[in-house]
């Protein structure tokens, strides 16, 4: 998917063609005036190289020239998907709430330093987790509200959420981060489920500690694992959005995952890769988009 | 303008074809390709207005491209050859 100009199937079929993987089939389309989506049905069995390798080398080129990709298995895009999950901090909401807690609490620095380690697997999320909330003992309970006011969510989100409510997703928020924000913006864009921590305080402060069911490393694919089976649909019928290093065990277990906007170490791994803004460029990748629509208009 | 080509399937004939087309400059519309037995099927429709003086060039390249894949292909303009 991406913008429409020349050289699009040409540079994508050049890759493959490089390390001899055939495409079988192809569909390929303007949409919308001015996106083009092409899906390719490509075998591998007879390629140069290993299919996990050729994914790498073509999310990398299309990634280079803006273009959004998905790989996936043919079971897997066969398959409909009805659960999508996101993380909060820096995919549905610009800041990364703690911290804009950290600023508050004039430790700033320190944290911004500690969440950009983890946020690029250079650090046990847990532990950074762990030090950056003990930094900030003694901020004022008060002050989480203000932060809360000044939430902003990602341009086209809402819009985002409620087109695919409307085809029938189940919408979740699965973040590392804190309830106040995640519960708000839950309730903002109307997703169906919301994990989280929990800051605890005493006394109106906060006791630089925290609980909750995302602590662990694998708290986000837990948490996924939970909605599937209680929509009774398996892994497979799963999206996963995030951009950080705690995002990757989900992003590489779920039927497709889809790195946003991401860190160098998700790009690497994530089996989608969508660098812009335009939602309908998420909607085409997990096959949302209601082509006929499109269709209709020009006939 | 819409290009059918037609023939034996190997790896590399969509990039073969298409990357005369992006060379000059011309954008793909839409696309379909099919291999059935063995048999490759590839619909193009192309728009040509952006360069319309060019055409006859890019016609003969990509009929010699396709005659040296061992594929045929022909070409049509708004329902006529």
């Amino acid at each position: 998917m991406g913008k429409d100009r020349p050289g699009i199937v040409a540079a994508v079929s050049g890759v493959l063609a490089r390390f001899h993987a055939n495409i079988l089939k192809t569909r390929a389309a303007t949409v919308f005036n001015d996106l083009f989506a092409m899906v390719m049905v490509v075998e591998t069995r007879y390629a140069t190289i290993g299919k996990a390798e050729l994914i790498n080398i073509l999310k990398r080129s299309c990634d280079g020239i803006g273009l959004a990709l998905a790989a996936e298995n043919c079971e897997s895009y066969k398959c409909g998907k009805k659960v999508i999950v996101f993380d909060l901090d820096g995919t549905l909401i610009d800041q990364e709430v703690i911290e804009e807690l950290a600023k508050a609490a004039g430790v700033g620095d320190e944290v911004k330093r500690i969440t950009k380690l983890a946020m690029e697997g250079k650090m046990n999320f847990l532990e950074a987790l762990k030090e950056r909330v003990s930094l900030l003992r003694g901020l004022p309970v008060s002050k989480l509200d203000e932060i809360k006011d000044s939430i902003v969510i990602t341009p086209g989100v809402v819009d985002l959420i409620r087109q695919l409510k409307s085809s029938g997703f189940v919408v979740g928020i699965v973040t590392g981060g804190f309830d106040f924000v995640a519960e708000h913006v839950g309730r903002m864009i109307g997703a169906d489920y919301v994990f989280s921590n929990r800051l605890l305080s005493k006394d109106g402060v906060l006791t630089g500690e925290v609980e909750g069911e995302m602590t662990g490393p694998e708290a986000k694919l837990g948490a996924i694992r939970k909605i599937a089976q209680e929509l009774g649909v398996g892994l497979e019928s799963c999206v996963a959005v995030g951009d950080g290093a705690n995002d990757l065990f989900m992003i590489e277990s779920v039927g497709l995952g889809v790195g946003f906007k991401a860190k160098l170490v998700v790009r690497e791994k994530a089996p989608a890769l969508i660098n812009t803004d335009d939602i309908r460029v998420l909607l085409a990748l997990i096959g949302c988009i209601n082509l006929k629509d499109d269709i209709l208009k020009r006939i | 303008m819409v290009a059918i080509a037609v023939g034996p399937d190997r790896p590399g004939l969509i990039s073969e074809i298409t990357s005369v087309i992006a060379d000059f400059g011309y954008n793909i519309e839409e696309m379909d390709q099919v291999v059935m037995k063995e048999i490759f099927i590839l619909a193009l429709l192309i728009n040509i207005s952006m360069n319309i003086g060019a055409l006859e060039e890019m016609r003969r390249k990509l009929s010699h491209r396709c005659s040296e894949l061992g594929l045929e292909v022909t070409f049509y303009y708004a329902g006529s050859k």
